[in-house]
């Protein structure tokens, strides 16, 4: 990979790292980005990091205006973005309302061209002066650096296996040069899930446990129980149920203690699956209930139906064929509201389960 | 509104605002000085005590002409309040020619120029070198730097903002790679970011004018059509120093090092 690339990605690994120092003070950091394209990228990885306000600033009215006047409570970070021209009002406004930058209290992340900024050097020097830091990416419109940097703001998805193959080698790239701990178990958590698609899953074992230790050194109990949560599907995928059903286990108990009740329900659905697949029926309709009971108050609409075609199967297997075409019945008249293309298989199910009703 | 502030909307941020200002100063300064002094009137009756007005924040005016206007063209108009007003004023302004003119209206004139890391000969200037080392000794703790590295940030700064933003960016480059200590690398990639910068910024007259304030050790414009000078210190990369043995001009430390390849490419 280019020597500019490795910097990039680093420099913006750092200014990740004074943002979060900077949450809940003030600062005033500019940041040199020449493409447009380039810009928006990084802007893009920011506001999936921090709550954003994002402003394309025109006059300098707009900066005092925003500084002085706007509600920024759910703002933890305000980007802005700089016109190509420092115009005589934008160069008065900067150095004479400078203050505000840091009265705001919140970092302030300034993005501006190469031209700009030796503009702002020479025409708005005090406000130049007044920057708590600096950087420079050299990033261009396309290549390696761009799609790392795609990477990071944007969740994963692919169509075949070489989008699979191309978004991994990108992630093990992005994990040797990010720091940032959140960005790294971000990082580790699609490496995983890329394996696991890629069906690698001792490597996907690898790069969860590695994202689980992360999330134990930032205390982020989430992101635990997220990781636990993963590690329980795999060792399920690879036939260790005690294993699967442990982990299942500590990541429910995590979701209890945080009342994350939508998670709580996420746990309840697999271990119930556990349960059935080694003969504990009961135990099995039990956790489906608790699970469908949740998700229903939640208005989980699609895990209601995912649910719901599970439970189907199970009263199928039991021979409880009206039960389980009333359920699958249920399931496909959700499935077909969501558009999800799971109703294709739902239907499979139903006509399967009338025609044995049908012969019984 | 008070006077600074009506002198301090300053021209304006933009040209409808600018325009109105100015009608508005014309119709009311008359009033307002005379306000403004039956208030100082009052507050002395009051208080007992004579009124001192701080004018801050004038080094904002950073266009030269804008400058110029306001401490050369309007000086009048700063000297009718009733009372001590103390302005703060660029420092390039004192290298036009006007500065002498105006200067006898005033009753003082201090000027603050930076704290010199070195002397004139090039010697370091102890006591001030401990006072920047004291800055970040109140911020961070000593064993946080590893040996050596804050005397390298003073001495290729010798200003405090450009001094205290690069130990800001060697901390985070630091805390980033996961340090236990700001790294000598750390400070040094810092001061190559800010050089690199500088060097793009000036054009080539600024650097002849600063080869040649580094070996007269004077920062003298030619004329009132040449202002190289003046932008070199407004923007600090030429910086005005004074010690115990009289006052002088040299190049922003921070850019000694291009110093050489200027030289060259001369």
């Amino acid at each position: 990979m280019e020597e500019i690339g490795l910097d990039d990605v680093e420099e913006v690994d750092t200014i990740i790292a004074e943002l979060e120092i900077s949450k809940g003070k003030g600062n005033l950091i500019l940041c040199v980005v020449n493409a447009p394209v380039y810009r928006d990228r990084i802007i893009r990885v920011l506001e999936n990091r921090f709550p954003s306000k994002v402003i394309f600033v025109e006059q300098g009215e707009e900066i005092i205006q925003t500084l002085k006047g706007e509600d920024l409570s759910d703002v933890k970070i305000l980007i802005w973005s700089m016109p190509n021209k420092l115009t005589e009002d934008l160069a008065d406004t900067l150095n004479n309302f400078r203050e505000l930058f840091y009265d705001v209290r919140i970092p302030n992340l300034v993005f501006l061209s190469q031209s700009v900024l030796d503009d702002v050097i020479r025409r708005a020097p005090d406000f130049w002066r007044y920057r708590g830091n600096y950087y420079e990416l050299n990033g261009a419109e396309r290549g390696r650096t761009f799609e790392a940097l795609d990477t990071l703001a944007t969740p994963l998805h692919y169509q075949n296996k070489e989008d699979l193959l191309r978004r991994k080698r990108i992630n093990e790239y992005l994990l040797e040069k990010v720091r940032d701990k959140k960005e790294t178990a971000k990082i580790l958590d699609e490496l995983g899930n890329i394996s696991y698609n890629l069906g690698e899953y001792d490597n996907a074992s690898i790069y969860l446990k590695k994202e689980l230790k992360v999330a134990q050194e930032m205390g982020d109990e989430r992101g635990m129980a997220s990781s636990l949560h993963n590690l329980g599907i795999l060792a399920q995928d690879t036939g260790d149920i005690d294993e699967a059903r442990r982990l299942y286990g500590e990541s429910l108990k995590i979701k209890q203690e945080l009342g994350d009740k939508s998670g709580v329900s996420k746990s309840l659905h697999p271990l119930g699956t556990l349960a059935q697949d080694t003969g504990d029926i009961d135990e099995a309709r039990r956790l489906y209930s608790e699970s469908l009971k949740i998700k229903q108050e939640l208005g989980d609409k699609s895990g209601v139906a995912i649910t719901l075609a599970q439970s189907a199967l199970l009263e199928e297997k039991e021979g409880n064929l009206e039960q389980a075409l009333d359920l699958i019945r249920r399931a496909e008249t959700k499935f077909l509201d969501l558009g999800s293309p799971t109703a294709a298989q739902a239907r499979k199910d139903r006509e399967r389960l009338e025609q044995k009703v049908q012969d019984k | 509104m008070s006077l600074a502030k009506v002198i301090l909307l300053k021209l304006g941020r933009e040209a409808k605002t600018r325009e109105y200002v100015r009608k508005e100063l014309d119709t009311q300064i008359s009033d307002l000085i005379q306000r403004l002094n039956w208030l100082i009137i009052e507050v002395e009756d009051w208080t007992k005590k004579c009124v001192v007005v701080i004018v801050d924040d004038l080094d904002k005016l950073t266009r030269g002409q804008q400058a110029e206007d306001f401490f050369y063209k309007n000086y009048e108009l700063l000297l009718q309040p009733n009372c001590f007003v103390i302005y703060t004023f660029p420092i390039p302004l004192t290298f036009t020619p006007y500065y002498q003119n105006v200067k006898p209206a005033f009753d003082d004139d201090v000027i603050l120029p930076q704290l010199p890391v070195r002397g004139i000969d090039g010697g370091e200037n102890d006591a001030n070198l401990n006072f920047y080392r004291e800055v970040v000794n109140r911020r961070i703790e000593p064993g946080l730097i590893d040996a050596g590295v804050l005397n390298e940030a003073i001495l290729s700064t010798g200003k405090l903002h450009e001094f205290v933003s690069v130990m800001k960016d060697a901390s985070i480059k630091a805390y980033r790679n996961e340090r236990e200590k700001i790294a000598k690398e750390d400070v040094e990639s810092a001061l190559e970011k800010l050089r690199r910068t500088y060097d793009r910024t000036l054009t080539e007259a600024h650097k002849k004018r600063l080869l040649e304030i580094h070996e007269s050790k004077e920062a003298r414009d030619t004329g009132n059509d040449d202002a190289t000078s003046r932008e070199l210190l407004f923007s600090l990369t030429a910086v005005e120093y004074e010690d115990e043995n009289g006052r002088w001009c040299d190049v922003d430390p921070l850019l000694l090092p291009l110093v050489e390849k200027w030289k060259r490419s001369d």
